[in-house]
This record gives structure tokens, sequence and C-alpha cells, in this order.
């Protein structure tokens, strides 16, 4: 390619990436912008990054007036559980679906790949009115058991993906070498596994982590909401919340994202693997 | 404090109950094996995915059967107390199904309404999903200066927790102080020929909440195609692409008739799955118009399934709602693996 | 030590019989290798041996104890696989040690075992790194040194030289051959590679669809094919083969093909099962052929005549692949030989040399008692030697 030419595309991209790039982060960024007006002055046509007064104030509020470290320890709680106990059942299910043929793989798959069409909303009904029969609104369970049903189905499939990428020899070696298949995975392929297990737990915590639409329903109680509820409360329509809203989202969104994008690189190999090339 | 410790017992009881479960099941299997095919392949791998199935069974097959059930009683908000406390339903027949399509599940759209609004939602989003994914992604796949940096970028609307980002877009949208009606303004006063055109501070969230949830919803699921398909992207050998220009192939034709048909069997899937989650979508709408005195224009099945059963509290007829709406899901999807196995065998 | 016995072994995936009814003794110390083209069965053979898979009939037995539904581990068998399956997350020591952890076997044994196979195998240096850090061959060499601390009854090698590139396939070729003189233990070795078969074995068990063909010596199978298959898989270039019929003239037999006919001598056909008219495909090696012109002490055939259809310098020699009425052929001829495309030769067989299969493949040879010419003399040179 001649160098005129090579210049003008190699801009051309990266005014494209730009371009994208300005939408993608805008919004986080007013919400940082907002996050730091005063509170009088959060009503403003103002497009300034940062506001000519800045101030902390609406950070110093959400921790003084709110129960921002009750719906982060919810939400962490619930997170938590949920991906550990969807992980523990998923390893062993998703490695059965891996190295086995037996009466009912194929369509346990299936089975699997349609939960995933099961729209939520129509879970939710039954499961809420479950939970009302069993008086499990408002308690954690009710979202944890909730929560478990996408995480043990998503964690099989990207599990699933990932022993299928480590060779059988190595089993078999075990085997030969002196345990049982059980064995073998206990000792070779789960440890060998901790970088996708690492990626389907993060998975499933991303997931519980940002949900609202079930908390929504399952939890009525403000003491027990999760951060999203929590959040979504402060957001009244543009009172001075507004304000707060921002601020506590800040705090929630940074240490998230950073996790996420730090292990982005990971995540997204986890996905290919499991979830898309199947 | 005490609400921790409470919770801590709560939830470990909970964890010790599974695992009390689990190993019931187990010996159960284990047993059972022993006792009829003691040499048997299968006992391994049935031991290891009981749990997850009678997990997905109590939590998904148990609830679906439920509905069914729900489907035909008369079941609300004025009768649910009375049954949570051990009271009985009225039995109403095919009554909620046939409300399904001829009574709105909230104040305004109907059925049929919902579910033109529904499919042309799932085709909006899906389409410029795909299509800027895949602009995202063929600008990505370059070897330029900061692609890490981008990249990064790139995810944010991903990697941003959807309460977050959907309220702050919420923000954006606001009549007066949302930054999309400024710039509209400023356009406006700048260019009153534009202006003439009807180009100016538009009412977001009433008149054109449609519009609204799907630039949302759009801004928020493109870099997820775009990831999926720069995977695609990399993993096509380059030797395809000498070879093309050996052969004399342009760009468009390169494009054409390297990266389309080599992306597909990594898109395809990622189609699929974006459909269904696009179709089934509750959050982005509920969270732009779910609020008190929210409108109803933007509303799909699946929301208006939502607010039926958790605004209005009409449990029965969400449950027939649920069910009209499942076995809709289940023929597009039918009709669309055969489509597209019909096309694979195509290519 | 310990040898290995199959017994009318047979092995089913769903509808697909992939081997019908083995029947095997692997003696103690020996080096027996499975050969034959993929698909044959050999793997699977190798683990039902090993008990990764299980036999659907017939009976295994490993130093006279039958293990049909012993579990691998309690086979005492340790096993060399194709691509290593070296435990990525373990360095090398704790790769060999694995096995010896989970046999409990004393700590204080360990140290000594593991250097004694590190010392063997010339990988003491590698002891501390990660599979992934190693080339191709030090892979290997770790894979069969995690095979030797075990000390197991029998050794099991699925395809140990398949990923390694010409070269270091052939260093390693050697290495095993040396290993197994030195230990001296019971290996069966599955292969596709004739030549490692060849080199190797003490026996070879040469399979194809899922039947054993033949089990004898390298020399033996190499002389003595028992049947078309055995003759075709093993040498190379493959032994040429004409279709043709013999004919009866007066007391001897001749082999008859578009006009050419000649006398097959009586230690290459048994007379008493060939009848006149018979058909018959002939065998015979490319360096059994010869062109006519060349100076030569065994003329005793008529010449055929051939076209030149492609040379093949191989700097020691030339193959030279010529069309004949009879079909395709590969003459071997000395490097200097001056031919080219195209030209019109004339071939002589060495019929003293000829291999004669019936229509269903199997060798028309006599018994081994009447006259074994080759092996007699490779005997007799050992001995000369000796």
């Amino acid at each position: 390619m001649e160098p005129r030419k090579f210049w003008i595309r190699t801009i051309a991209i990266h005014l494209g990436l730009i371009a994208w790039c300005v939408v993608a982060v805008y919004p986080l960024l007013r919400i940082f912008s907002v996050s730091l007006r005063p509170g009088d002055r959060l009503m403003s046509t103002d497009l300034s990054l940062i506001p000519a007064d800045a101030t902390f104030a609406a950070y110093w509020n959400v921790l003084t007036d709110t129960n921002f470290f009750m719906w982060l320890y919810n939400s962490l709680l619930i997170t938590i559980v949920t991906s550990l106990i969807g992980l523990t059942i998923a390893s062993a299910a998703g490695y059965a679906f891996s190295r086995f043929r037996f009466p009912g793989s194929r369509l346990g798959m299936m089975a699997l790949l349609g939960t995933q069409m099961i729209p939520a909303g129509m879970l939710l009904l039954p499961l809420f009115i479950m939970l009302v029969k069993l008086k499990l609104t408002n308690s954690y369970l009710g979202l944890v058991i909730a929560y478990s049903v996408s995480s043990v189905a998503f964690s099989i499939w990207i599990l699933k993906g990932y022993y299928d990428t480590v060779p059988r020899s190595l089993e078999e070696a075990a085997m030969v070498d002196g345990t049982s298949q059980i064995g073998a995975f206990w000792r070779i392929i789960l440890p060998l596994s901790t970088p996708s297990l690492a990626i389907a737990f993060l998975f499933n915590f991303t997931m519980a982590w940002n949900e609202y639409i079930v908390a929504r329903v399952v939890l009525q109680r403000p003491e027990l909401y999760t951060w999203t509820l929590g959040v979504f409360e402060l957001q009244g329509q543009y009172t001075t919340q507004w304000g707060m809203f921002c601020a506590a989202s800040i705090m929630v969104t940074l240490p998230v994202m950073a996790l996420f994008l730090y292990s982005s690189k990971w995540l997204l190999s986890g996905l290919t693997l499991g979830g898309v090339k199947g | 404090m005490m609400q921790i410790i409470n919770s801590l017992i709560e939830v470990l009881s909970f964890v010790v109950l599974v695992l009390a479960g689990v190993a019931v099941i187990e010996l159960a299997i284990f047993g059972s094996f022993q006792l009829f095919a003691p040499r048997s392949r299968n006992r391994l791998p049935i031991m290891m995915v009981t749990p997850a199935f009678v997990g997905l069974l109590l939590l998904i097959g148990y609830p679906i059967i439920f509905e069914a059930y729900i489907a035909f009683t008369n079941l609300n908000l004025a009768t649910i107390g009375e049954w949570a406390r051990g009271g009985s339903l009225q039995f109403v027949g095919l009554k909620n199904f046939i409300d399904v399509f001829t009574e709105p599940p909230m104040q305004e759209t109907g059925f049929f309404g919902l579910l033109g609004r529904t499919l042309l939602w799932t085709f909006v989003n899906v389409f410029f999903h795909l299509i800027g994914g895949l602009i995202i992604a063929l600008l990505l796949n370059n070897k330029i200066r900061m692609r890490g940096f981008y990249r990064m970028l790139i995810i944010i609307p991903w990697a941003m927790p959807q309460v977050v980002a959907v309220l702050a877009w919420r923000g954006e949208f606001h009549s007066q102080f949302g930054f999309i009606n400024i710039m509209l303004g400023h356009v406006a006063d700048v260019f009153p020929f534009l202006a003439s055109l009807g180009v100016g501070p538009l009412n977001w969230m009433s008149e054109h909440a449609f519009a609204m949830c799907c630039i949302v919803n759009i801004w928020l699921g493109i870099p997820f195609m775009a990831v999926i398909i720069l995977g695609g992207l990399q993993s096509i050998s380059p030797s395809f692409y000498a070879a093309a220009k050996i052969d004399g192939a342009g760009a468009w034709q390169r494009f054409r008739y390297i990266t389309i048909p080599l992306l597909k069997p990594v898109v395809a899937p990622a189609i699929t799955m974006g459909t269904i989650w696009t179709f089934n979508n509750i959050t982005v709408i509920y969270l732009l118009t779910g609020q008190g005195g929210g409108t109803e224009r933007a509303d799909i099945l699946v929301s208006a399934l939502y607010k039926a059963a958790f605004n209005f509290f009409r449990y029965g007829y969400a449950a027939a709602f649920a069910f009209v709406i499942f076995i809709l899901l289940m023929a597009f999807s039918l009709v669309w693996m055969k489509l597209s196995k019909a096309y694979e065998e195509v290519y | 030590m310990a040898n290995v016995t199959l017994k009318a072994l047979r092995k089913d995936f769903d509808d697909n019989t992939v081997l019908k009814s083995i029947d095997l003794e692997v003696r103690d110390r020996e080096f027996l290798v499975l050969v034959g083209p993929s698909g044959c069965g050999k793997s699977t053979a190798l683990r039902l041996i090993s008990g990764l898979e299980t036999i659907t009939s017939g009976e295994i037995f490993i130093d006279g104890r039958l293990v049909n539904h012993l579990a691998p581990k309690h086979r005492n068998i340790a096993m060399v696989f194709q691509d290593y399956a070296l435990y990525p997350h373990m360095n090398v020591r704790e790769n060999m040690l694995f096995g010896l952890k989970l046999r409990k076997v004393p700590k204080e044994d360990w140290d000594q075992r593991v250097n004694k196979a590190a010392e063997l195998l010339g990988i003491g240096e590698l002891m501390e790194r990660r599979p992934r850090q190693l080339s191709g061959g030090q892979r290997q060499r770790v894979a069969i040194g995690r095979a030797i601390v075990r000390k197991p009854g029998v050794f099991l090698f699925d395809e140990p030289l398949s990923n390694l590139d010409a070269k270091l396939r052939e260093e390693m070729r050697l290495e095993i051959g040396r290993l197994h003189q030195d230990i001296r233990n019971t290996i069966v070795y599955v292969t596709h590679d004739q030549v490692e078969a060849m080199t190797l074995a003490d026996r070879i068990a040469v399979m194809d669809k899922g039947a054993i063909q033949q089990i004898g010596t390298p020399l033996d199978v190499y002389h003595r094919p028992a049947n078309l298959f055995v003759a075709g898989f093993i040498g190379t270039p493959s032994m040429n083969f004409l279709k043709g019929r013999i004919v009866k003239q007066e007391k001897e037999y001749q082999f008859q093909m578009d006009g050419i006919r000649f006398r097959i001598p009586k230690d290459r056909l048994d007379y008493a099962r060939a009848h006149d008219g018979m058909q018959v495909t002939l065998g015979v090696r490319p360096h059994r052929v010869q062109l006519a012109s060349q100076e030569m002490r065994h003329r005793v055939s008529v010449p055929i005549g051939v076209r030149v259809e492609m040379t093949e310098q191989m700097g020691s020699f030339v193959n030279m692949i010529v069309s004949s009425a009879g079909g395709r052929l590969i003459v071997r001829c000395p490097a200097d030989t001056e031919v080219a495309r195209g030209d019109k030769i004339d071939i002589v067989i060495r019929v003293g040399r000829v291999h004669v299969f019936d229509a269903e493949g199997n060798s028309l040879r006599p018994p081994v008692r009447e006259a074994a010419p080759e092996s007699e003399k490779v005997k007799w040179k050992k001995k000369a030697k000796g």
C-alpha cells in the first residue's frame, strides 16, 4: 500500500474507534460529573465534565445517610453463595458432559440450552408465588435460589467448553499412574481448570451482582436491598437524590468495572470457548 | 450486626441443606448402581450430572408445572393472601388464555400490538448489534497503536452494571436537562433548516420511549457482539487472505467471500443467543419506563408480562401470558434452527 | 516383569466392530510391536490392555492374572501416550513422582528412582521445568521417565514418536531400543510406522481391519509375509504385485500374465496347494526387479517390456516407476542408472524371490521346514560374526 493511503486508513480507523469510545464512555463520565455537583445545581444544562464548584458532598451523603454498606454486604453475600453453589455443581456436571456419553447426555445438553430460552419473567412468576407460599420472600434464600438457576446452566456450558480442550490422555495417564476416573478429575483436571473456574465464577458473580429485576420482586424490605435496588431507590426522579445516585453508582461501578476489564481477556476467551463455540 | 449474623446463619444453613441433599442423591444413585448395574460405566457421569439436574428440575421444571396450574386459576392480588394461608383457588378454565388475546395486559396495548413491537424490537436491536459489532471488530482487527486501550474502552457499556448504565441514560434522555435534548436544541439553533424538519428536543420519556429503549439497548449490546466477532476475525488464518489476494480478490471480495463465511460459525450462535436475550429482555425497558407513571409505549411482550404480574398483580393472567410467549419463542426458535440448518447446507 | 495374554478379544463401539477376535501372547521381557494402518484397531487393542476401554468379550491376562474388569491402576502397567500427556501444572519431577505418590511408594525410594530414570534418559537438568518449557523430544523422554519410575510389569507405548519430526524420531527410536536392552522389560508398542516396527521389535504383530494378520520376528514378517496385506504393508517401497494365473507345465508350475511366462521355484510355491489355472497375485520387492541390461547372476526369468513413467533419485539408488502390461511396478536400480521418462526398457524379475498369493490373498509359500533360506543365512552370518 502506498504510504499516503496507509496514513489515511490508519487515521480513519483511529477516528472510528475514538468515536465509539466517546459514545461508550460518555454516560459514565456524565455520572461522574453529576456526582461532583453541589446539591443545589443538580438540575443544570451545564455539560462541562468537572463542574467549577466540584464537591464530594454527595459521596459523603451516600456513606452516611443511606444503607450503602448494607446493600453491598447483601449483594456480596448473595452473589458469592450463588456463584459457589453454581460452580461446584456445574464443575462436576460439565465434566460428565465433556467426557462421557451416557443415556440422556445429549438430551441434557439440549435441556441446558433450552433453559436459556425460557423468559426470566416466565420463571419469575411461579418462583415468586412459590416463595410467597414458602414465606421466603424478603429473604436472601429466595434470591440465591432464583439466581442459582441461570448460574448452574451457564456454568455447565462454560466449563464443558473448557474441559473439551483438555486432552483426555491426561486423565488416562493419571488413571494408569494409579488413580480412578474421579481421582483424575480431582487431582488433574480440576487443578488445571482453575483459570476457567475463575472465569465461570466471575461470570456468575457479575451476573448476580448486577441483577435488578428478580431482586426487585423478591426483596421488599429495605434492609435486605441489594445495591442495585438501593441505587435505584436513590434515583427518584430528579430530586436532590440524583447526585447521591451518581455518587453511589460510581462507587459500585468502578471496582466492578475494574475487575471486569482486568479479567476481560480471560472472560472473553472463556466465553468464546464455552458459550459460543459450544 | 444482628442482621449480619442472621444472614450468615440463613445462608450457611441453606448451603448445608444443599450439601446434604447432594449427599443423599449421590448415595441413592451409588446404591442403586451397586444393586442393579455394578459394572456400568454410566455410574460416574450420572452421579456427576444429577445434582445439577435435580436443581434445575426443582427450580425450572416444577415452577413451570406450577405456573401451568396458576394459568387456569384466578390467582391475583385479591386472592393470593387467602391462598398463601392455605385457602383454595378458583378454577377458571381457559378464561386467562382467552383474555391474553382479548384484554391488554396493562391498560393500552393488546397482545398483537405487543407482539409486533417485540418483533420490531428484536430485529432492530440484533441488527444494529451485529452491524455495530462488526464495524468495531473490523476497526479493532488492525495493527494500530493503542489497540489494547481501545479494546478496553470499547467494552465499557458491557462492563458497566446495567442498572447504572441504563439509569445514566435515563438521565441523558431527560427532556430538559438530558444531554441529548440539550445537543438537539443546539443543533436546531445553529441549523434552522434542520429545525424546520423537526430536529429539536424531543419528549423521549413519553412519545419516543420505544426509540429511547432501542438506542440504550443497542448501546449496551454492541460490545458483546464486537468482542465475539473480533474473536472470530482473529481465528481466521491470514493465509486465506494471502491466497485470495494472489487470486486477485479486492478488499470487498475478500470480505464477502472469506471474512463473512468464516465468521459464520462464530457469529451464528451469537446471533441466536442474542435474539433470545433481546426477545426476553426486561431490564432495559423496565428501568427506563417501569416506574410509576411510566409509559406503555415501549413495552414488549416480556416487559408487559412482568408489569402485568408485578405491577398489576394479575398472576393467573400473567401465567397464561407467559405460556403463550414461551410457545411463541419455541416456535420461532424451531423455525430458526430449521432455517439455519438449511442455510448451512447451502454453504 | 510380566507377560500379557489376549484371548478372543473383541471390541465393539456401538454397532462398529473395531477388534474382531484377537489372540496374542506377549512374552515376558519381550518387545512386541503392534503395527498397522490407522483404523486397524492397534490402539484400541493397547487401550484394552491398559483398561482405558472396556472389552466387549474375550479375556486379558497380565502376568497370569485375569484383568478384564480391573481398573487401569490395578493392572501394574505404565503407558506412554502419543501426545505425552504430561501434567501441565506439575514440573518434571512432580510428573514423575505423581504415580509413586498415588501408589504410596515410600518416600525414601522416590529420589533414587527418579534420579535413576533421569540419568537413564539424560533429563537430569530438566527436573524443575514445566512441560510447556520442554521441546518435543524432551517431553517424550519425561513421559518415558514417568513410566520407568513406576517399575511396572508392562510398558505400553501408544505411537510415542509420531508427534516428533523425522530426525528426532530416529534419535528417540534408537533411545527406546537401547532402553529396552537396558531394562529388559515387557513392552507393547503401537505404531503405524513399519520402520519403527522392524527396528525395535522382538516380534511384530501386523494388524489390519481389527484382526492380527501375522505375528513373527521382523525378518519373518518381511521375508515370509502371510498374506497380501502384510506383504504390501511391510517394506519400503512397497512390494510390487502382478495379477495372473499359474499353469502347470509338466512337473512344474509357471506364472502366466499377458504372454509372459516363467517358472516359480518349489520353495516359493507350495505345489500341494497349487493347481492348474489358479488365479494368483505375484509379489516381488522392488530390489528384486532389475533392468535386463544390468549384469546379473540370477538371470532365470524372461524379460518384461515396460515404459518408464517416473524416476525418483534417492542418492544411493533410483526408484523407477514403470508401467507394464500387468500394472505399475517400482524398480530399484543403482543410482547411476541412466533412464529417462518415456524410455522403453526391459526388466527382469528374480523368480527365486517372488511371493505368490492365492485369490483370497493368502501366501502360497510352502511351510517353513522345507526351506527358509533368508533366515538361515542371517543366523549363519550372526554365528560367523560371533
